[in-house]
């Protein structure tokens, strides 16, 4: 039981405008307490994959139009967000992760939580002390803050909704590499403290590789490639196209035919 | 001289207590609902219904129309506008008014097309009380006064303070990120309907205490639409502020010019407002392209 995924993929498609299809076929896992990630360039459909999990608004137009996404053997396709909060999954975005016109307060308090009282003022208090940034501007509004601590608090805040599992879209884009090494280190122990998983979705191969326990590469809708972090960190594709290493000197992420390649040599695992 | 003053306060304090309901709607769910006039002379007509048909007596007659009255809003959400979340603003928009063209069509084939009075039914006393040496005010005018104080007090606490409020906040600012905390949409749009069309109902009973009510007080409806609008449409403080301004212009312009100016008026002032700032006093810039 205990081994059992606390989420599976399998198959999932996913269709914008009942037109558009952003991923096709997706099939992956977390298991409970690990992390997760998931890396590919800009289109790839990283970000859809993420919000096919955590539920698709009307003004998305959007729909899971095939496969199974299945969290503690409870059915997520085309739920609403609400309800999957409600299950034990959130998301941080990677845009607009803050209500800017609310307070630091009010944005740690305005979400419907999971917790009883007494746990949610415990998780708070906690977020605020990984956090002490956000503890000094309580009563600033959200729009004032940095980047960084928009996303200490697009964290935080979805920290004391207490979900099981955490999806961070982008944790590291626009931020200053010191910021980006502090927060992975206060994630990494929230993470442990509270028994999270996380999946992450990531540009940084670097950053993705230094958190996750497994890894995911996504391209054109469709995941080309997949490992633990030793296979991920020993691929020298990887290393030439996301970490910006290797002989060839820089490359450019939509270098298509590296791509085929990578896919040509490793097939789907 | 203190006469038009009073009068102009009056004139606002119904403004803006019809005013609240377009910006708390539009501030929660980015829809302009314009067939809150229509809502508001329902308020008025269930308070007819009330009162020829219950045996409630004054006060039980006006707190069950207005409680009814809570529940219309909830249920036009409900069984109608939330059919529109996801869809353009624009279409959102055309909803409500022809809902609003509905109502007015409904009103008159139940209520028939005559004016009533419910507050004779009622045997509501209308005294006027005396105001310095040359003014007066009336009963019903104090009463609209009161209700509208403690009823912009009651929102601004709710918003403020309350965790609802605060919600409710978070889904007019983004409602995306709102699902995704787990708050329902849909219970929000629907609380901020009721409350909408509460504080309408309460504008359109009392007027229609002092006046009557006919189909032609959902043209006061719409009259407070330039105020709230004038003050921006997704402010409080602007629609107050903006009630104030279009009520201090109307009745000067039927005290100076001619009280056939009346309708025109807040029209003439929402013209003027749209060509050079469209946004109003208080209104948030970058929200205009999306209606």
């Amino acid at each position: 039981m205990t081994d059992a995924p606390l989420l599976v993929l399998q198959g999932v498609d996913v269709v914008y405008k009942h037109v558009v299809r952003a991923v096709r076929g997706i099939a992956l896992e977390v298991k409970r307490g690990q992390v997760v990630a998931i890396l590919g360039a800009n289109g790839a459909g990283k970000t859809t994959t993420l919000r096919a999990i955590s539920g698709f608004i009307g003004l998305d137009h959007a729909r899971v139009t095939a496969g199974t996404i299945v969290f503690k053997g409870e059915h997520l396709e085309n739920r609403l967000p609400h309800q999957i909060t409600r299950l034990g999954i959130s998301i941080t975005p990677e845009r607009d992760k803050v209500f800017p016109n609310l307070t630091v307060s009010e944005n740690m308090s305005v979400a419907p939580s999971r917790l009883t009282n007494a746990e949610r003022k415990r998780t708070t208090d906690m977020v605020f002390q990984f956090f002490p940034a956000l503890a000094a501007r309580r009563n600033s509004e959200a729009g004032l803050l940095s980047g960084g601590e928009r996303q200490m608090l697009g964290i935080g805040a979805k920290l004391v909704c207490g979900p099981e599992l955490l999806l961070v879209d982008e944790l590291s884009l626009g931020l200053a590499p010191l910021i980006t090494q502090e927060l992975i280190a206060r994630l990494m122990q929230i993470k442990d403290e509270l028994g999270l998983s996380l999946l992450l979705v990531e540009q940084n191969a670097a950053v993705a590789l230094q958190m996750a326990d497994y890894a995911y590469v996504f391209e054109n809708g469709e995941i080309a490639l997949e490992g633990d972090r030793a296979m991920m960190r020993g691929n020298r594709h990887i290393q030439e196209l996301y970490l910006g290493g290797g002989a060839g000197g820089r490359r450019n992420y939509r270098d298509a035919r590296a791509a085929r390649e990578v896919r040509g040599q490793h097939g789907r695992a | 001289m203190l006469q038009l003053l009073v009068n102009v306060i009056v004139l606002g304090a119904i403004y803006a207590l019809i005013a609240s309901g377009y910006v708390l709607i539009y501030r929660v769910s980015r829809v302009l609902n314009l067939a809150h006039g229509e809502l508001m002379m329902l308020g008025a007509y269930l308070l007819l219904q009330t009162a020829t048909s219950l045996a409630f007596g004054a006060t039980g007659a006006v707190a069950f129309a207005a409680l009814m009255s809570l529940l219309v809003g909830a249920l036009v959400y409900v069984f109608l506008m939330r059919w529109m979340t996801g869809q353009a603003v624009l279409a959102a928009v055309l909803t409500t008014i022809s809902f609003g063209i509905f109502l007015r069509g409904l009103s008159v084939l139940t209520w028939g097309s005559q004016h009533h009075y419910p507050g004779k039914l009622l045997s509501v006393p209308n005294v006027s009380f005396p105001i310095g040496a040359s003014a007066f005010i009336s009963g019903v005018s104090l009463a609209i006064l009161a209700v509208t104080i403690v009823s912009y007090a009651a929102l601004f606490g709710l918003l403020r303070f309350g965790r609802w409020g605060v919600r409710m906040r978070a889904c007019g600012q983004n409602p995306l990120l709102a699902a995704q905390s787990g708050i329902n949409l849909h219970t929000i749009y629907a609380l901020a309907w009721a409350i909408s069309t509460f504080t309408g109902a309460l504008a359109g009973i009392l007027v229609s205490l002092e006046t009557g009510v006919s189909g032609s007080l959902a043209l006061i409806g719409l009259k407070a639409f330039p105020a709230a609008l004038v003050g921006g449409l997704d402010s409080l403080v602007g629609a107050m502020l903006g009630s104030l301004i279009v009520a201090a212009a109307e009745v000067a312009a039927i005290q100076y010019v001619s009280p056939l100016l009346a309708d025109v008026i807040p029209f003439v002032i929402l013209i003027v407002m749209l060509a050079f700032r469209p946004w109003g006093f208080f209104g948030t810039r970058e929200e205009l392209d999306r209606v």
